[in-house]
């Protein structure tokens, strides 16, 4: 009879609690209100299912067609400033996508500044045709999650590609052949992988959609929810989203699943890049920086104009609350996850058997999970739990719980992940050194456990903090009424179509995610150097 | 001498596997033992057991004199008051070899806490390095550290679980020897486990080889070698066959056999060329300064034997051997 130890517990409850909102959306399979579904198949889900369908493919090609090469030429060949440019290639990650969007939008629209411009400068009424469309979203979501694919990608040709091109090359195959029938092939897996990640974004991305108008499940859910008051109707629409968000997660484990090809040769450091003519120099680098300046340079720039334009009209008081707001529910979803991950990896890192294992999996379901299907799951949850404890109504609903619930479930495998790294740095025998010194065992985790763990805590806290402050749908869906985050308030501008105010809270949130994102960078550099 | 420590029928049975069966030995003070076997054949549990890491086994343990495990005693580890050394060293990575070594003395006064760290650093010879963080370390450093983190306890009995396996060969037999002396001259107790027998052979005062849970024997290092207790410990500890007794008699006259099989290691096979017994070389190992010959008497009778090696040989030669059992082994065929 295993011992039911406190950590077991907490895991157990975790692991139930964390999956009970993803599979409470089934729930709308088991009673179907055929009026409802009668009305979403004949109006609502042929236009969503087309659009998402040409929305994903639009994503990939744009993906493909700019991570894969970057990834191309920073892996296998040298040239002036590569260290820089295979930098800049992942830059794009760390500006939310809606943030992109609304300054392309911005810039243009029908009514966009250049468009505008470009328009009375050359007397062209109505040339231009407007990026509000499917390849203008596309367009832009490949700009943003391009990196993905470029990552996965460089990691595959680093370690499985080099040294094939060495091979041929002693063998006189040429490099177009290497490439083709070696090099990719070896790297499919990798690059399927990043792909998929790719098009779990793009079905759960909420803002960048809304700001193009362009309708997908997540924006339908939120119409559904707030503009017709249909809790069931977003509830058929989210269970629908993530059936499909499922399948894609298990063609991501797959292709995850086929990554475990011998390493062709083994040192990577000692091999060496080729060097690239100063013609094929120059093309790579006007590759890569046109890729950076619309990607990156454009929106910075751009937010950091208008929100100085706008800065002496619009920033007061309010925008001290929408700060204090966005860091006080970053911070609390910090500890939570903190304690819960904590005691999840050291649980399983106890014993490593397979309802462990199992639990552990299912509790990172949440980041796969679309933020606006967690939130309506989060809000059945917490109904149904209220209603069955005969609680106050909207006790948990109303307040700042629903909020924080959705987040952490949402982000859990965030924190988990580096976590569960640290935990594998301490073994049985650190716990037996403690237990053997006579110390107490909090006196003994707290100087001994703990600081090895450190780096895992602090990656958790870094990585959770900068996601919360970027979330956008569940803060709009399930947040306490009038509490104004700094995502929220660039939701109202743009919604609004004030595009340059919009550009204000931006820089805040671009800010204060920039900080934590350098932190981690030297925390990367200096471990245990001293 | 009295007993340092003492088990009396210890058992454990986990989840209906019986992973110890009543294992019993004495230990006197200051001696150094040595639990020797295969993988899995439980030496790591029960160095864990007397420990106090493993609660779920039964059975009395004594450590001086005192119950510190029986029926309705447990103590717990701090209680017991033991010394353990790990395999992977278990050193905190973010410590100095200072503050590894000080790491359970926080009770102890602060000049009576750098007294016991220069004693521990002198002894372990890391003097030099008591400011390094471990990463910084050779192998063999660091498992001085772990050693001196133990030692500084002042336990009453100190345990080592498999402590040179992660080391290279070289390092291995040295450090082995370094840190016997160490507990040579603090009168240590203590416990070694390992399934390297050239490691047990320099190291321990008493072997205890085990099997599938079970003591085989419990004996000097010579006796294990020399008067095996069973056929498991005889081919378990060096080389040598276990021929038909009958076989043997057949070319030394005067030899006896009370029972149906005998040991023959390869030091009793004597290359003699003056011999009137002949052998034929079947097999043959070259061990830089001897040879192994796998010999054929041509009765059936097949050992192996150790000679010098500028004895050059060609495998279907005959040559002329000696058989000089000084111990005889023997064994019924059952056991």
């Amino acid at each position: 009879m295993p011992k039911l130890s406190f950590s077991k517990i907490v895991s157990l409850l975790v692991g139930i609690v964390v999956t009970i909102p993803i599979f409470i959306i089934y729930t709308s399979f088991v009673n179907i209100d055929y009026e409802i579904w009668a009305h979403l198949r004949s109006y609502v889900l042929p236009e969503l299912i087309i659009n998402t369908i040409k929305l994903v493919f639009g994503v990939s090609f744009g993906t493909l067609i700019l991570g894969v090469p970057l990834a191309y030429f920073n892996a296998f060949y040298n040239y002036p400033g590569r260290k820089l440019f295979s930098f800049l290639a992942v830059l794009p990650m760390s500006l939310p996508a809606y943030i992109t969007a609304f300054v392309y939008i911005a810039l243009f629209d029908i009514t966009g500044l250049w468009s505008l411009g470009l328009k009375n400068l050359l007397g062209l009424e109505g040339f231009f045709p407007g990026i509000r469309n499917v390849y203008g979203v596309s367009l832009v979501l490949s700009f943003c999650f391009y990196p993905y694919v470029y990552l996965m990608a460089k990691n595959a040709f680093e370690s499985q590609g080099r040294r094939a091109f060495e091979v041929s090359e002693v063998m006189g195959i040429s490099k177009s052949k290497t490439l083709l029938k070696i090099v990719l092939p070896l790297s499919r897996p990798w690059i399927i992988s990043g792909l998929m990640l790719v098009i779990m974004e793009t079905l759960a991305d909420f803002g960048a959609v809304s700001i193009f108008n362009y309708t997908t499940f997540t924006t339908a859910i939120y119409r559904s929810w707030f503009g017709l008051f249909s809790l069931q109707s977003a509830q058929q629409l989210a269970a629908l989203l993530v059936s499909v968000v499922f399948i894609f997660m298990t063609a991501e484990h797959f292709a995850s699943s086929q990554k475990n090809f011998t390493p062709v040769g083994k040192s990577q450091a000692t091999l060496r890049r080729k060097k690239l003519s100063l013609i094929q120099s120059f093309l790579v680098i006007m590759f890569s920086s046109t890729v950076s300046l619309f990607a990156f340079f454009i929106p910075l720039f751009m937010v950091g104009k208008w929100a100085l334009k706008v800065a002496s009209r619009d920033l007061d008081s309010r925008y001290f609350s929408f700060v204090f707001n966005s860091i006080e529910i970053a911070i609390l979803v910090v500890i939570i996850l903190l304690i819960l991950s904590s005691c999840m990896s050291y649980a399983v890192r106890k014993y490593k058997g397979a309802i462990g294992t199992t639990i552990k999996h299912l509790s990172s379901l949440g980041y796969a999970v679309p933020g606006s299907v967690l939130a309506v799951g989060t809000f059945l949850f917490l109904t149904f739990v209220e209603s069955s404890l005969k609680l106050p109504q909207r006790i948990l609903t109303s307040g700042l719980v629903a909020l924080l619930v959705g987040l952490s479930i949402r982000f859990y495998s965030i924190a988990l992940t580096p976590l569960t790294a640290s935990f594998l740095r301490v073994s049985d025998s650190h716990f037996h050194i403690i237990a053997l010194s006579g110390q107490k065992k909090i006196q003994g985790f707290f100087k001994a456990i703990l600081p090895m763990i450190k780096p895992g805590l602090l990656t958790a806290a870094l990585l959770v903090f900068v996601e919360v402050m970027k979330e956008m749908p569940m803060t709009l869906m399930t947040r306490p009424f009038g509490k104004e985050t700094l995502a929220i308030r660039i939701f109202e501008m743009t919604s609004e179509g004030e595009w340059e105010r919009a550009a204000l809270p931006s820089f805040f949130l671009i800010i204060v995610s920039l900080i934590p994102t350098i932190l981690l960078f030297i925390q990367s550099e200096k471990s245990y150097e001293k | 001498m009295k007993n340092k420590l003492e088990l009396q029928n210890v058992n454990l049975t986990l989840e209906k596997n019986r992973i110890l069966k009543d294992v019993s030995f004495k230990l006197a003070d200051g001696e150094i033992a040595c639990l020797l076997g295969p993988s899995g054949c439980g030496k790591t549990s029960l160095l864990r057991i007397i420990a106090g890491l493993e609660e779920r086994a039964v059975g009395d343990i004594l450590l001086n004199q005192v119950q510190i495990q029986s029926a309705n005693v447990f103590s717990s580890p701090e209680k017991r008051r033991i010394g353990m050394v790990f395999q992977d060293f278990a050193l905190f990575p973010h410590m100095t070899v200072s503050e590894n070594i000080t790491f359970g003395l926080s009770h102890l006064k602060r000049s009576e806490r750098d007294n016991k760290l220069q004693e521990m650093l002198a002894l372990t010879k890391l003097t030099n390095w008591k400011d390094s963080y471990p990463h910084k370390l050779s192998g063999g450093q660091q498992q001085r550290v772990a050693l001196a983190r133990a030692l500084a306890q002042g336990p009453s009995i100190l345990l080592l679980d498999e402590p040179f396996s992660s080391l290279d060969t070289e390092l291995r037999y040295q450090l082995a020897q370094e840190i016997k002396e160490i507990l040579k001259q603090y009168k240590m107790t203590a416990i070694l486990v390992t399934h390297d027998q050239t490691e047990a052979f320099s190291f321990a005062d008493k072997i205890a080889v085990m099997k599938e849970g079970e003591i085989q024997q419990f004996a000097s290092p010579f006796d294990i070698y020399h008067r095996p207790a069973n056929n498991f410990v005889a081919n378990f500890i060096g080389e040598g066959v276990i021929v038909q007794a009958r076989l043997v008699s057949e070319f030394l006259p005067g030899y006896v056999p009370q029972n149906d099989s005998v040991l023959i290691r390869p030091e009793d096979i004597i290359y003699d060329t003056n011999s009137p017994i002949k052998a034929r070389v079947a097999r043959k190992f070259f061990r830089g300064s001897h040879f192994l010959y796998e010999l054929d008497f041509g009765n059936g009778l097949s050992v192996l034997s150790l000679v010098q090696s500028h004895h050059v040989h060609n495998i279907g030669e005959l040559i002329g051997v000696r058989i000089d059992l000084e111990d005889i082994v023997e064994f019924t065929r059952s056991t």
